[in-house]
């Protein structure tokens, strides 16, 4: 069996893909940095090793890092690892890392940190508020550099009414805590209305005077708010949670402090809008159950006289029934009586008198014919005798009767003369005749 | 004073209006009284109207004075 022969490049190869299968990407690694070099074309290279091990990084100058790193501080590195094959080496190829917590300084810090939470120096209800429209501002910080420049300059541009007061301390070394210190005395007497730490980035060195003990219990104890700006956002220091307020940078720390002017104003005018429409809408309030209260007022007022009212309306109903009760039992004691007469009334008697009278009436009426019949009766053989009796009907029998000249019959010849003229009737007429002669016989 | 007449005149009242609710009394008498009766009632309620009316200026009077 023919020996199988690999070429360098061949065996480099196999090598890294071997590697870059076995491992997950991307790897976290931990570990302290050293050899940190920097290129002149901006790469970084460096080794993170442990107390066996050590292994090559690369990070590149595109990969930007949140801080600055240098030898023996402790870190966690993310990225892939590579295979750099002209060279036959393997490194990680860094695409971020961050402090692991591992560093001296950083222990302190850790210790710092836990012994003041406990002991209730960064509790969040003793934290002084941070007054909204402060006119005096005490600031500490070094007098040279930007800081103080770019603090001065947004506080100006924003609310230029408010009075700056500068004590200048030294924000790095030895002498700096204490100078801090000093200056937190100085402004609680004086008593600005805000007092702002500030100070610019730098290593965890630099910074470390903000670490100190002694000056969070200076800012805890402040009887002013302070606001707390040291280094760039992504630092944090034991001064920063001892204080009322971090701001990640000084100059967040002068727009915090500060309200703009123009908002201030607006404000202001909002205020004084929300204020009148409070008080208006009090007043009407007032006005309202004031007016209610009068009402209840008016009402109770009028209750008695209104009592009195009632009792007299009432009072005057009763009267009017209590009339016209009795004038109703006039009246129907009235119509008894009238009853009572009508029963005895005389016309009454006069219409019996008058049916009587009637009754007798017909009575005789009903009495009369039989009556006068027979009077008619007895009054034909009357009238049969009369008609034996009279004249004409001896006339018929031819005799004929003699009357003087006045008309007067004669039943003699002793009243005549010889010559007298006489009239004689005859059964069917008369004529007058001369007396030639007279004779008496017997 | 007019307190007290328009006490003694409902007083009054009452008594008209006891007394012709009795059965003793004429109708003529009865009909005095009712006479009576209502004017007693008619000058109640001008009194009565008066110290409404009284009452009423007070409170205007007073709403008057805390306008000005």
């Amino acid at each position: 069996m023919a020996e199988k022969i690999l070429t360098v490049t061949q065996l480099t190869r196999i090598i890294r893909n071997a590697i870059e299968a076995a491992l997950p990407f991307p790897i976290a690694v931990t570990g302290e940095i050293s050899n940190w070099t920097v290129s002149s074309r901006g790469h970084t290279y460096f080794s993170l090793k442990d107390e066996e091990s050590l292994i090559k990084c690369a990070l590149w100058q595109s990969v930007k890092t949140s801080r600055n790193f240098k030898d023996g501080d402790k870190v966690k590195v993310t990225g892939r690892l590579s295979l750099y094959e002209p060279q036959g080496t393997y490194q990680i190829s860094v695409s971020s890392m961050e402090m692991s917590g591992l560093g001296e300084l950083y222990q302190r810090f850790l210790k710092i940190k836990e012994k003041l939470e406990k002991e209730g120096v960064f509790d969040e209800e003793r934290k002084l508020p941070i007054p909204p429209y402060p006119l005096k501002i005490g600031i500490i910080t070094s007098p040279t550099g930007s800081v103080i420049q770019d603090i001065s300059n947004i506080l100006l541009r924003r609310a230029p009414y408010i009075k700056k007061y500068l004590y200048p301390a030294s924000v790095q070394g030895e002498e700096s805590a204490g100078q801090i210190i000093k200056g937190l005395e100085y402004f609680n007497s004086q008593k600005p209305d805000i007092i702002i730490i500030a100070r610019g980035g730098g290593s965890m060195e630099d910074l470390w005077p903000f670490n100190s003990e002694e000056l969070a219990y200076a800012i805890f104890n402040s009887k002013v708010p302070v606001i707390s700006a040291v280094g760039h956002e992504t630092d944090f220091t034991i001064a920063d949670f001892a204080a009322s307020l971090r701001a990640p940078t000084p100059s967040a720390a002068a727009e915090i402090a500060s309200k703009d002017v123009r908002d201030t104003l607006s404000f202001l005018d909002d205020s004084r809008r929300a204020m009148a429409k409070l008080v208006t809408d009090k007043g009407r309030e007032t006005r309202r159950s004031f007016f209610s209260l009068k009402q209840g007022f008016y009402i109770s007022a009028l209750s008695p006289i209104g009592r009195k009212r009632d009792a007299v309306s009432f009072m005057e109903e009763e009267m009017h029934i209590a009339v016209k009760a009795k004038i109703d039992f006039c009246k129907s004691s009235l119509s008894g009586l009238l009853l009572e007469a009508e029963k005895n009334n005389p016309s009454r008697l006069l219409e019996r008198r008058i049916s009587a009278v009637n009754s007798c009436k017909a009575f005789l009426l009903g009495s009369l014919p039989s009556t006068t019949m027979k009077a008619k009766a007895a009054l034909s053989s009357f009238s049969h005798s009369l008609d034996a009796l009279s004249p004409v009907n001896v006339l018929e029998r031819g005799y004929a009767i003699v009357t003087k000249s006045g008309g007067e019959a004669l039943s003699s010849v002793s009243g005549i003369e010889n010559g007298d003229e006489v009239g004689v009737r005859m059964k069917d007429g008369r004529f007058v005749s001369k007396v030639i002669s007279k004779k008496e016989e017997r | 004073m007019k307190e007290e007449r328009l006490e003694d005149k409902i007083k009054e009242i009452e008594r008209i209006v006891r007394e012709l609710k009795s059965e003793g009394i004429d109708i003529g008498k009865s009909i005095e009284m009712y006479e009576k009766g209502i004017k007693l009632i008619k000058e109640a309620e001008e009194i009565i109207s008066a110290y409404e009316e009284r009452i009423k200026n007070i409170l205007e009077e007073n709403d008057g004075k805390k306008k000005s």
